[in-house]
């Protein structure tokens, strides 16, 4: 342990702090305990802009809507549009968050993929059925981002689920009104452009957003995002979709 | 030049190839085809590959009848020759049961090629005591299975291919002697892979004077690779005794399997539940007995009529790590599925209509040691890929293993084609090329709302009556409204790109024809349309 004694520092301190440095990485890597936020020595309470621990990150074109990435443990609204949705989900998910899609079974996959999210960490369950509130707790222990639609849920049950996702850091993010959303994001309307009369196709849009809820980040907020963002046209280069239609 | 081989043969100690020894039977297509065909060891036979007679029994061989004979030369020196086809497969399957006699003498073999088997002899000796020893077991052990083979050993694999035809032991370091001496034409014998390409090179070597083995080897090798090639330079090794190539060990590790017989057939769930957890149990101890692990599980049923039903489901994914309750929940999910019809339905059209089960067995597939699994490129499955997966198990097993869907992209046109949605952790190849062109598809961005099915609607034009699409794709009046399926609310066109035809599966049993339109709407939104057989329908939201 001579490696780690620090001159000027008792040695007992250090392997202390080596020990559950040690312990901290095993349950992390065998899943029993995820890593707690905000409470750890080693992460610098910085700035709301600090993507690292407290928040799953999102992509920079939606920086204006969301400041502080989708911080773990609170609960979103996301109203009015599915792309927005997805198109916060999609950095987090490459960076190798795993999401959880429940009880929207009309969510379009192809678009979730050119957005970028990555389907092998996207867990589907079209349809939870009278189990919805048992199936949402289940994945709000194991899952990094939760979306919920169409469930069968009292407002006792979206309390249960905002604190459990509170508890085990987990982002819930619901297509519907839900009590005490942390942010509650409506889209109000889109603009499109590429598409003529009987010409060209739908290329980008510009989507207007109001935000409000509690808190910093939910401060009320009405502006314009750009969609698709940066992370579709990644995923369009890599389907070999560089704007034209195929074929 | 004797100087110069008398200096490799006095350096060869460190760089000598190691030694092997090679178990040949002698005509082994023909054996194996008289066998298979149940042809009476006495009369004179002969495979034919449709062209050219490519083995001959000694009986034939002693009439005259030769490799590369056309069949009616063969058929006139020797008029009652059995002329058997040629068949690879059937050679190799008739020689497993040689290999494994020779695999009871020595544990780790080499099949080389049907008729061929490669060990490493040096240790093998040593446990029986002598070389001489490990050849006579080898040739006693193939003789319980009825062959007569011939056992050769000398350093390294070429060399002990030939003295395995020679019948001949060759002492350590003698190798290039006992090569020297033989022709150029034996080299066809060694080769397992590159017949036609030695075949030409034997030729060249002969019309060039190279006739012998000991000829080509006083050739200096970086010479004989410029004027050869690659083979040129594999011939020249051989030739030299330094054919040096380790044998390719096949380590029998067969796939764990374990079954039972259901008798009676079992029709009900409750039953299955025993059979289910006491397979798994046995599979499990079968497995850490064995010290192994696997990446997939195939569970197999029969069912009382004749009916097959298979599903792989791979470990890491679904199981999450083998373990017993894990293994249990997924064979008794997959169990409740093929007995239940309403989930058989759900499960795919390739299941059978599912009856009473009278046999289950499971069989781990991708068996490997325990340690030596294959991590991802980035290493093992980390804490939050574990936790996800427990608890999409969690949610399986509160829902059923169909209610969890995993999606992949695949090739396709439309959009709901482009997605391959299966059960979580099921083993499913996607049913179309994603690499293919697809020319046709519809362009990106995808719409982030697909309905499940298509919504009836009326594309209304601007003279007031339904948008019709000609067969030239001229509409019949640009779209100007679109009433929704009430039937009381409409919302005005601003913009439409299209009409994009998709015409597919026209020969086949599922035909399918459409129009697309996208629209952009007075209230922002924008919308596929589709029109099939002449009605309009909303497909999906780019919400």
């Amino acid at each position: 342990m001579s490696a780690v004694a620090v001159p000027g520092r008792p040695v007992a301190l250090d392997r202390a702090a080596v020990a559950r440095a040690v312990l901290a990485r095993a349950e992390e890597r065998t899943g029993t305990a995820r890593r707690p936020w905000g409470d750890r020595g080693d992460v610098v309470r910085g700035p709301v802009r600090d993507h690292g621990v407290r928040s799953l990150p999102v992509d920079p074109t939606l920086d204006a809507l969301l400041p502080s990435g989708l911080e773990r443990g609170t609960t979103l609204t996301v109203a009015g549009s599915t792309s927005l949705l997805l198109a916060m989900l999609a950095r987090a998910s490459a960076d190798g968050a795993w999401v959880a899609v429940v009880g929207l079974p009309a969510v379009g996959l192809l678009a979730a993929h050119q957005l970028g999210l990555s389907l092998e960490r996207l867990v589907l369950v079209p349809d939870a059925g009278p189990d919805g509130p048992r199936v949402l707790a289940a994945m709000v222990d194991g899952v990094d981002a939760v979306v919920v639609g169409d469930v069968a849920l009292t407002d006792v049950d979206r309390r249960k689920l905002s604190a459990r996702a509170r508890e085990r850091s987990a982002v819930l993010l619901s297509t519907g009104p839900w009590p005490g959303a942390s942010v509650v994001l409506t889209a109000q309307g889109s603009r499109w452009s590429g598409v003529g009369r009987g010409e060209g196709r739908l290329r980008t849009r510009v989507l207007t957003v109001a935000r409000e809820g509690r808190g910093a980040a939910g401060r009320g907020w009405h502006g314009q995002v750009p969609l698709p963002g940066v992370g579709a046209a990644r995923g369009a280069r890599l389907l070999g979709l560089d704007g034209r239609r195929a074929g | 030049m004797s100087t110069t081989l008398a200096d490799a043969a006095a350096a060869a100690p460190e760089t000598r190839p190691r030694r092997t020894a090679a178990l040949w039977v002698p005509d082994w297509p023909v054996l194996a085809a008289m066998g298979a065909a149940q042809v009476p060891a006495h009369l004179p036979a002969a495979v034919h590959d449709g062209r050219r007679v490519v083995a001959a029994s000694a009986q034939a061989r002693r009439q005259g009848v030769r490799r590369g004979m056309r069949r009616r030369a063969a058929q006139q020196c020797c008029p009652e020759l059995v002329l058997l086809n040629a068949d690879p497969g059937r050679d190799a399957r008739e020689f497993e049961p040689v290999a494994l006699a020779a695999e009871t003498v020595v544990a780790g073999i080499e099949v080389a090629r049907p008729g061929l088997v490669l060990l490493p002899a040096a240790g093998a000796g040593r446990y029986h005591g002598s070389e001489l020893v490990l050849a006579e077991r080898l040739v006693d052990a193939v003789a319980e299975v009825g062959c007569q083979a011939q056992v050769g050993m000398a350093d390294g694999v070429g060399a002990a291919v030939l003295a395995a035809r020679a019948h001949a032991m060759v002492p350590p370091g003698e190798t290039a002697r006992f090569l020297a001496g033989r022709s150029v034409a034996e080299l066809q014998h060694v080769t397992t892979d590159g017949a036609a390409e030695v075949a030409d090179l034997v030729d060249l070597l002969v019309r060039l004077g190279v006739r012998t083995l000991g000829d080509l080897a006083r050739l200096p090798r970086g010479d004989v690779l410029a004027r050869f090639g690659v083979w040129g330079e594999w011939a020249h090794r051989v030739a030299s005794g330094q054919d040096d190539r380790p044998t390719a060990l096949r380590r029998p590790e067969p796939d764990v399997a374990v079954a039972t017989e259901l008798d009676p057939p079992v029709e009900r769930l409750e039953q299955t539940a025993f059979v289910a957890r006491r397979l798994a149990e046995e599979l499990h101890a079968t497995m850490v007995a064995a010290g192994v692990g696997c990446g997939r599980v195939r569970i197999t049923a029969a069912t009382t009529e004749g009916a097959e039903l298979v599903r792989t489901w791979r470990t890491d994914t679904a199981l999450g790590g083998l373990s017993v309750a894990r293994l249990t929940d997924r064979v008794r999910w997959q169990l409740d599925g093929w007995l239940t019809a309403q989930q058989a339905r759900r499960g795919g059209a390739d299941d059978p209509r599912p009856g009473p089960l009278v046999r289950l067995g499971l069989l781990a597939e991708e068996v490997v040691a325990v340690g030596a699994e294959q991590g991802r490129l980035w290493g093992q499955a980390a804490g939050a890929d574990l936790r996800a997966q427990r608890a999409v198990h969690r949610v399986q097993g509160l829902l059923g293993p169909e209610a969890v869907l995993a999606a992949r992209v695949q090739g396709g046109r439309e959009v709901r084609d482009q997605v391959h949605l299966v059960p979580w952790g099921e083993e499913r190849p996607p049913e179309r090329r994603v690499d293919a062109p697809w020319p046709g598809r519809l362009p990106p961005p995808a719409p982030a709302t697909v309905l499940p099915a298509p919504v009836a609607v009326q594309l209304c034009g601007t003279d007031g009556r339904r948008v019709e699409v000609d067969a030239r794709l001229g509409m019949s009046a640009d779209p100007a409204v679109v009433w929704w399926p009430d039937g009381t609310s409409q919302t005005a066109v601003t913009g439409w790109a299209g009409p994009w035809p998709v015409v597919q599966r026209w020969w086949g049993d599922t035909p399918h024809r459409a129009v697309y339109l996208q629209a952009t709407l007075e209230d922002g939104r924008a919308v596929l349309l589709a029109l099939t057989d002449g009605a309009w329908a909303l497909e999906a939201l780019y919400d």
